[in-house]
């Protein structure tokens, strides 16, 4: 069953919403928290073993602070931070697996984000890649003769790919006029809100709020 | 400095969540009048050149290298609605898609790097821009815009989670100069590569009538003031501790005793948020008085 | 079917890039526009869409090229520019293709349909819904070049189309091109591609057409291979 991607985005911000509401001490609580996302885990169609170690990959700031309530003595904050990162992290990464980035951005939209923003963040996705393998040509091509500690090789690409981007962007607006924009970009994906993602949001969010907070 | 889900309170989350959200919607608004139909495509592309950009390694010191945050720049390229914009589709891209920065800590990271970093560097560079010292403003408007967004998101993460300490405070604050003076010297390189390249690409447009910076700095200050504030008593104090002359009871209850505003939790934060309130209780009395008086007897 | 007279151009930061051209071509006509880098050949094609507007007259189907006939005449010609990467701007192929369409007024629905019609023509079904960046050089091309066919123009200006295809790509290209009975203007180096695609061609030099003819004729006199 293929879940409408706002109903995804708003259980996902429930039970974000919920962690954020524990307090460092509540380490139990924080525990059985964390059934909802392993069993979403368990049962759907992602590389699991992936996303866990994914997940602890990007924990160096949660170490940092964990680190200093350990060195305070006070090992269950410690715990209570890492824990509570680790899990928001890996339900992020199953929901952006199950759900596309595109579809996310697009959830926001019709959920009431701005349309500009979501527009000008789909740019950004198109090209992300493109001016990336921009830099990384420029980097090699600097490697190559010899700059690869220079101020002024560095100012320049950054520079170069600014100028880059600049005519890019006048390359796609000529494109974009040449197919007919008229100044307002068309929405194309219609979302069909169904009774399933009613009963699956209602039943997502009592199960969220009933482990939070009639425990 | 990109806070990760799990570390922030619900009540900061909320505040600050309340306050992006209002930001972005604003700052939506303002960018789709300001930006030109061609321009479209090119605030997109800009955050694809922000992320590019960040491969660059721009050396620093012995062994040490550095990388473009952008925001300076793109406020100084596209102006501040736009680069707010710009700025708040990188964060999205990478808290969704690199797990930099939370889903909900887009809350506080929202606020702290595409709204108060923008226009931390939008206002010094505008200001300086205007006196004919465009390199020195886009330099201290890179300096301010990482330093104070590092300095809020400390600060969220320290009330958050009550575990910084004093000592812990000055380190990091001397690590955010440092950081600060580098994203403002990698600034000033880009931006001196594009004039070659490009001439000037200043954006022209305004944004925020000079009271905003005024304000801006204002409260800015504040926020940091709080840290560096002696605890000595002032000569008031000092004249009734040396004396013995003891206070004349109050005949009315103040709002905000001793600057601190007591709904909130943390000295830090009944401080900020007391001094806030009175810069905006000043700054509106000063309004209202401003349209009031008629202008012939401002003169 | 396109007419064009004493068309002068020049940038904002340079000197005069078109000066003073003449063009007629018949509906139906395939041209070949040659010349060296910078002679003007692709300046010249920016203005019988209106994306460049310079002194002199265009008219294209009877339609005088101005800022008030702009959507008209954006019906009449597709543009293919050589830049596949800048013209396949949406986050997938299927919405990039149905671009156009929906500019045109096309339901949302009709659009898909025609889009998906065109990707399965163009042997891209499994990009429908991938970034365009993954596409090889030559599906960026058959993508970009369907996208255009699909708006159905009576002209359609292609800007050095076989950059970066290999050969298979490039026969496949002349297939296409050749199914196409609209009137075609080519911007090429590659005289090969310009003998099998167009039945005559003009050579630009300095902003002025200094001689039309034969294709290959026109090839041959300027030893453009």
């Amino acid at each position: 069953m293929k879940l409408d991607p706002r109903c995804a985005l708003l259980l996902l911000l429930a039970y974000l919403i919920a962690l954020s509401s524990l307090t460092p001490g509540q380490n139990l609580l924080l525990s059985l928290m964390c059934i909802l996302p392993l069993l979403l885990l368990a049962f759907s169609p992602v590389p699991r073993a992936d996303l866990l170690a994914q997940a602890a990959y990007v924990l160096p700031f949660s170490f940092a602070i964990a680190a200093v309530a350990l060195l305070r003595g006070n090992t269950a904050q410690a715990v209570f931070f890492l824990l509570r990162s680790y899990i928001s992290i890996l339900t992020v990464l199953i929901v952006t697996r199950l759900v596309s980035t595109l579809d996310l951005l697009r959830a926001m939209e019709r959920l009431g984000a701005p349309r500009f923003l979501i527009i000008v963040t789909e740019f950004l996705m198109r090209y992300l890649e493109v001016l990336r393998a921009e830099a990384d040509a420029m980097r090699l091509a600097a490697l190559c003769r010899g700059a690869a500690q220079s101020k002024l090789i560095a100012a320049s690409s950054l520079g170069m790919l600014f100028v880059r981007s600049l005519e890019r962007s006048t390359g796609i607006h000529n494109a974009m006029l040449a197919r007919g924009f008229n100044g307002r970009l068309p929405r194309l994906y219609p979302m069909q809100w169904r009774i399933a993602d009613s009963f699956t949001l209602i039943v997502g969010i009592a199960g969220i709020a009933g482990l939070r907070w009639a425990l | 400095m990109h806070i990760p889900d799990g570390i922030l309170s619900a009540p900061i989350l909320a505040g600050f969540g309340a306050a992006s959200c209002l930001g972005v919607f604003y700052s939506a608004k303002k960018a789709e009048e300001t930006t030109q139909a061609h321009r479209i495509p090119l605030l997109g592309v800009l955050g694809a050149f922000v992320f590019a950009a960040q491969m660059v390694n721009f050396p620093v010191g012995p062994g040490a290298s550095g990388h473009l945050l952008g925001g300076a720049l793109l406020a100084a390229t596209i102006g501040p609605w736009a680069a707010s914009i710009t700025m708040t589709a990188i964060l999205l891209v990478q808290a969704l898609v690199f797990q930099d920065g939370g889903v909900l800590a887009l809350a506080a990271n929202v606020f702290n790097m595409a709204i108060l970093g923008v226009w931390a560097a939008w206002l010094p560079f505008k200001a300086l821009s205007k006196a004919g010292h465009p390199r020195i403003g886009l330099f201290i408007g890179s300096l301010l815009s990482v330093f104070l967004s590092a300095i809020l998101a400390l600060g969220q993460v320290s009330i958050s989670s009550g575990i910084m300490s004093q000592g812990l405070w000055i380190f990091c604050l001397g690590l955010f100069t440092i950081t600060g003076a580098i994203e403002g010297a990698i600034t000033l390189a880009a931006w001196q590569a594009i004039e070659r390249l490009e001439g000037s690409v200043t954006d022209a447009g305004g944004a925020g009538p000079s009271r905003l910076w005024i304000l801006g700095t204002s409260i800015a200050v504040m926020l940091i003031g709080v840290f560096f504030a002696s605890s000595s008593p002032d000569v008031l104090e000092y004249f009734r501790q040396q004396t013995g002359v003891t206070s004349v009871g109050a005949s009315f209850t103040a709002l905000m005793p001793d600057y601190e505003w007591g709904k909130f939790d943390g000295e830090w934060m009944r401080k900020s948020a007391a001094g806030v309130a009175g810069l905006i209780c000043v700054y509106g009395l000063s309004l209202l008085l401003s349209k009031l008086i008629p202008r012939g007897q401002q003169q | 079917m396109i007419r064009v007279s004493d068309l002068r151009y020049q940038y904002s930061d340079s000197g005069p890039v078109l000066r003073g051209i003449d063009y007629t071509q018949a509906r139906g006509e395939s041209v070949a526009l040659l010349g060296a880098n910078g002679s003007g050949k692709t300046t010249f094609a920016l203005h019988l869409n209106g994306i460049l507007q310079g002194q002199g007259q265009i008219e294209v189907d009877g339609i005088r090229v101005a800022s008030e006939t702009l959507e008209a005449v954006r019906r009449k010609v597709g543009f293919v520019f050589q830049s596949a990467e800048n013209q396949l701007f949406l986050p997938t192929v299927l919405e990039d293709i149905m671009f156009g369409l929906l500019n045109q007024g096309v339901a949302v629905e009709e659009a898909k349909r025609r889009a998906t019609q065109m990707i399965e023509s163009l042997n891209l079904e499994a990009y429908a819904a991938r970034n365009p960046f993954h596409l090889s050089a030559g599906e960026k091309r058959r993508a970009a070049l369907g996208g255009v066919l699909l708006m159905q123009p009576e002209v359609l200006i292609l800007d050095e189309p076989t950059t970066f295809l290999d050969p298979p790509g490039i026969r496949s290209l002349t297939r296409m091109l050749n199914q196409q009975s609209m009137a075609k203007i080519i911007i090429t180096h590659d005289s090969r591609f310009a003998i099998e695609t167009t039945t005559r061609a003009v050579f630009f030099e300095k902003g002025q057409i200094v001689a039309e003819g034969p294709t290959g004729e026109i090839i041959d006199r300027f030893g453009w291979v």
